[in-house]
């Protein structure tokens, strides 16, 4: 059983994590220094969504999502079918950013396959030790990400120019309102994870509403720090105005400690995920099919993907659509499954 | 027995020994000079690399830095052919300045913001300037006994809040954020050799498309530094006497300052607030009256408001929109204006509030 603190260390890690490479550069990219009013708006989509996984988690009970997808016959299999991919997916996407954000900055002449395998094992390690070991280490981990986070957060604030948000609506309305989707897929899809837990509390707002508020806040230095032009240039903008700190003359160059926190919001949502795909694997032969499909995305990460940069374009560009199109119907399946199953009762 | 194997795979797999470098097989570069050489159609590059032999330990050898050159049709094959004649690996996370040659910060600046933002071996906090009156290259091999690491001499004179200081800060990230910003146009301090001594001097102010127009003089780059919010230390003289023939003046500094724009289809108007203190009073004001205090403020906001005015016209001649005016009215409005078809109001308010440790001097 997963304590309340734990769920919410995990939401918090969970919409957090997809940030790192494609969530901020993806947005600016489309809404600029409108940016932060999609984040409003992706928020509100969010809560919805997190009613739905509420509404599930209730009406589940202590029943894993494996069984229930069971029960639901060839609806459940196509369920799970896309389960499956969409976790692959978002295994695959943050192996590749880490892979990337590595390599941009701390292990330039690493080669790709020496800063995957130990993420591969380490996910495999957690995969098979469960949901409950990995809460634990979320609750070690919890605190330095969020000294790290506060950290930067406290010392950027005061370097911004706030006016850099103005004039407010100026880009195109379909831009907001299709970063607002983003936003909502790269936030909230990943909470789906949380599904094949036994939850103390299956409350999601709370936590969901506090990281909402911290990104908004984080997408608003962020305008303020680099102004309305230099957001959509970086590769990685939530790295480079770390670059921007220096606490009273002499704090400087802290950018490589601070971006720790975003290694492991991916890490955290990296082993969530391998975790829940390893549980929706068929029961018979589930350790073997699990490892093998973890070397294929191994290797896909590293060849397929990895220091191809066409490939990240593509991959950075309809990231959110694969999301979207993978996780929505899912979930909303889910949903009427049981609405329709109360009315029958 | 696998926790064990794990755990070795672990040890070697995440100590990240690809990127493991010697420091002594490092060449530190800590200043940087680009000059474009126009017969050969070249960019030249200079670094100034930390010299960490043994011998420079000896009191015979003075070097602390030497030099490396290299040239090329492109930034890119510039700095690899540079980095031909280091025997070294070349480090350039510590570059502490970069001086462009005129020709260089007004034509070639696109190439060298895309080089230098899109390398991730190098640190992009670093000052930039430009070479006024001559090669980046003479600057940077400027040497002397006072001046043992250019780059250093250049950013500590930067740094510099205790004394007069017309330079303004720009590093890479400012600059590049004021070369994309299609609203507000690019300033970047100066530096000179005279008389074989290195001086920062005035501000050097772009046009919209990026070329150099003019470098501004002592009073108008004083009145840029307060004008963009940016200003230390700025003084400013009143004459208050003149006696057989030898002028008498009261010196203000003007340490802190503070402004609000309020910019219409027509007007600008600018609020300045400024503190002050007095930095020397030689017509033996009684610093001890109010009324004195009241006069030398009005004296001091017109000589000021003089200064700004001139600033102004200076740039609307030269098409340089360095205040962004342009983009203030734009996030503000969200349309646009162009910042010489509007009329500048100042009003400045200088409030002396420091007299220094005396109230005045008697004399016999």
């Amino acid at each position: 059983m997963i304590t309340n603190r734990q769920k919410n260390f995990f939401i918090i890690f969970c919409s957090k994590a997809l940030f790192l490479g494609i969530g901020y550069a993806l947005l600016f990219g489309f809404s600029k220094n409108d940016t932060w009013i999609s984040f409003i708006l992706g928020s509100l989509l969010g809560i919805i969504f997190c009613y739905f996984l509420k509404t599930i988690m209730n009406k589940k009970g202590h029943k894993s999502l494996s069984d229930i997808l069971k029960i639901m016959g060839p609806l459940g299999f196509i369920i799970r079918l896309l389960l499956i991919i969409y976790s692959i997916a978002v295994i695959n996407e943050i192996l590749f950013i880490i892979q990337i954000f590595a390599k941009s900055f701390f292990l330039i002449n690493s080669t790709t396959l020496l800063i995957i395998l130990p993420l591969v094992i380490l996910i495999g390690v957690v995969a098979f030790k469960g949901y409950k070991i990995l809460a634990y280490v979320v609750e070690c981990l919890f605190p330095i990400s969020l000294f790290f986070t506060i950290f930067g957060i406290l010392a950027l604030f005061f370097n911004g120019d706030y006016t850099n948000l103005k004039p407010f609506f100026s880009n195109s309305t379909f831009n907001i309102l299709k970063s607002s989707l983003y936003y909502f897929t790269l936030s909230a899809t990943p909470l789906l994870f949380l599904l094949d837990l036994q939850l103390e509390d299956n409350n999601f707002y709370n936590a969901y509403i506090i990281i909402s508020i911290a990104l908004t806040f984080l997408c608003v230095i962020l305008i303020g720090v680099l102004g309305p032009y230099l957001i959509y240039i970086y590769r990685f903008p939530e790295y480079m105005v770390l670059k921007d700190i220096q606490v009273f003359g002499f704090i400087e160059k802290v950018e490589n400690i601070l971006s720790i926190s975003w290694i492991l919001d991916n890490f955290v949502l990296l082993c969530l995920a391998s975790c829940f795909f390893k549980r929706l694997l068929p029961q018979k032969y589930n350790n073997y099919y699990f490892i093998g499909i973890l070397i294929t995305i191994f290797l896909i990460a590293c060849f397929v993907f990895g220091d191809n940069y066409i490939n990240d374009l593509i991959i950075s560009l309809y990231f959110p659509h694969y999301l979207f199109l993978l996780s929505i119907p899912a979930v909303i399946t889910i949903f009427i499954y049981y609405k329709t199953k109360r009315k029958q009762n | 027995m696998k926790k064990i194997i794990i755990l070795l795979f672990f040890i070697f797999l995440s100590c990240s020994c690809c990127d493991y470098k010697e420091l002594n097989n490092l060449a530190i570069v800590s200043g940087i000079a680009i000059d474009f050489d126009n017969e050969k159609n070249n960019f030249k590059i200079t670094f100034e690399v930390l010299n960490d032999d043994e011998a420079s330990d000896n009191s015979k050898n003075d070097n602390r830095a030497y030099y490396v050159s290299g040239s090329g049709k492109t930034v890119t094959e510039a700095f690899n052919s540079t980095n031909l004649e280091i025997s070294k690996i070349l480090y350039l996370n510590h570059v502490k300045i970069m001086i462009m040659s005129e020709e260089i910060a007004t034509k070639k600046s696109n190439q060298i913001i895309d080089y230098f933002i899109r390398n991730p071996n190098i640190n992009i906090m670093f000052y930039m300037l430009v070479a006024k009156e001559n090669d980046a290259k003479t600057i940077l091999k400027s040497t002397s006994t006072a001046n043992k690491v250019v780059s250093e001499s250049l950013y500590t004179m930067i740094e510099n809040t205790t004394s007069e200081n017309l330079s303004l800060k720009v590093n890479l990230e400012d600059y590049v954020d004021l070369n994309v910003n299609p609203m507000q146009d690019l300033y970047l301090p100066t530096v000179t050799k005279k008389n074989n001594k290195l001086k920062l001097e005035g501000v050097a102010i772009f046009n919209n498309k990026n070329e150099l127009k003019d470098i501004l003089s002592y009073s108008e780059s004083q009145a840029i530094n307060i004008l963009l919010n940016k200003n230390r230390n700025a003084f400013y003289k009143y004459k208050c006497s003149s006696e057989n023939g030898e002028d008498k003046y009261v010196i203000i500094n003007i340490y802190k300052q503070k402004l609000k724009f309020n910019i219409t289809n027509s007007n600008a108007n600018i609020n300045i607030n400024l503190m002050a203190r007095i930095e020397e009073n030689q017509c033996n004001y009684d610093l001890k009256d109010k009324n004195n205090y009241y006069k030398l403020q009005n004296k001091f906001n017109k000589i000021i408001k003089k200064d700004l005015d001139k600033t102004i016209e200076t740039l609307i001649n030269n098409d340089s929109d360095v205040l962004g005016i342009n983009f203030k009215y734009y996030k503000n409005n969200n349309k646009k204006l162009n910042f010489k078809e509007i009329n500048y109001n100042f009003k400045v308010n200088t409030s002396i509030n420091r007299n220094g440790l005396i109230f005045e001097v008697k004399k016999k």
